[in-house]
């Protein structure tokens, strides 16, 4: 049985981030120093490690979803805004494990195209990617989500005027 | 590369339940808030219609009265802005049980909604909301009490 003894830093600068081995979501612990640390065992000696955050905007239901949340908040009165600058960080390695092996992953600061992550580790790994960029197809949903939201208040306050006009 | 790896990766259900239960909370947090302050208006106008009343009187006596020559509806404009205030008063009054239970049950849930979400932190919100429940329990126990006397 081969352990993974994984400590990653500075994860709270992206948001919802998400750490996967082998496709598969691992939970993680959040130790006094801020840093989220994930103890793995596997049988294999060769493990997928992928490391990326998911915008809200990013599933295919995102223009219904907006829509009921734009209802729920009373027309986007009480609507929180999005994530405008849409960063996001990807990064897949492949580790070789050995019977103990640690892994210190440290977030940098971002920096578009640049490396996001650097590792520190006392075995063999192979960085496939990594990278932080901003993810453009969100960046411009929300630019059409603000632009709707203007929308639908020009239409409301129409038909308001209007529903004044027929009544006086 | 980019658009092989994230564009076109489908977010799992667990972490976007976590971003929608968020988004909600959030919204239930900014409702709640809004409820706690028209709730928190009833007493406070009362104290408004005082002070309106006390600067009037203020007026009278630091003019020596000469405003009743430079304004000879005073005292009848005066009665105006006291009536229009306390008309307000007394219609935030009506609503006050609604403004309360709605922060009340609008905090509560977004207290749920936001501890749901595990990726971030929302402690200042929760925190803000278990207040928000604490004073809406307070002013409900001062509503009942004041509908008894």
């Amino acid at each position: 049985m081969n352990k993974l003894n994984l400590k990653i830093v500075g994860i709270g600068n992206i948001s919802n981030p998400c750490i996967m081995i082998n496709n598969e979501i691992v939970k993680y612990k959040k130790n006094e120093y801020n840093s989220y640390e994930i103890n793995y065992q596997t049988g294999s000696d060769r493990v997928e490690l992928y490391i990326c955050n998911y915008l809200e905007l990013q599933n295919k239901w995102w223009l219904i979803t907006y829509l009921i949340f734009f209802i729920i908040s009373i027309f986007g009165l009480f609507l929180p805004g999005y994530d405008k600058r849409c960063r996001c960080v990807s990064s897949k390695c492949i580790l070789y494990l050995k019977e103990d092996s640690n892994m210190k992953i440290s977030f940098n600061s971002f920096n578009e195209n640049g490396n996001a992550l650097v590792f520190d580790s006392d075995f063999q790994y192979e960085e496939l990617s990594n990278i932080y960029y901003i993810n453009k197809r969100i960046k411009r949903r929300t630019k059409l989500l603000s632009v709707l939201k203007v929308l639908i208040w020009i239409i409301i306050i129409i038909c308001i005027v209007i529903l004044l006009k027929n009544k006086l | 590369m980019i658009d092989e790896i994230n564009y076109n990766l489908k977010p799992p259900k667990k972490i976007m339940l976590q971003m929608y239960s968020s988004r909600l909370g959030k919204i239930l947090f900014n409702i709640s808030l809004l409820a706690l302050i028209i709730s928190l208006c009833p007493p406070f106008s009362w104290f408004i219609i005082a002070l309106i009343a006390i600067i009037g009187v203020l007026i009278i006596l630091c003019t020596i009265g000469l405003v009743f020559v430079v304004v000879p509806d005073f005292i009848s404009k005066f009665q105006a802005t006291i009536d229009y205030a306390s008309k307000i008063s007394q219609f935030l009054l009506s609503i006050l049980p609604m403004t309360i239970s709605i922060a009340f049950v609008c905090s509560l849930l977004s207290i749920i909604f936001l501890l749901y979400d595990k990726n971030n932190s929302h402690k200042a919100r929760i925190f803000i909301a278990i207040l928000s429940i604490v004073v809406s329990i307070i002013l409900f126990i001062i509503f009942v009490l004041g509908m008894k006397v």
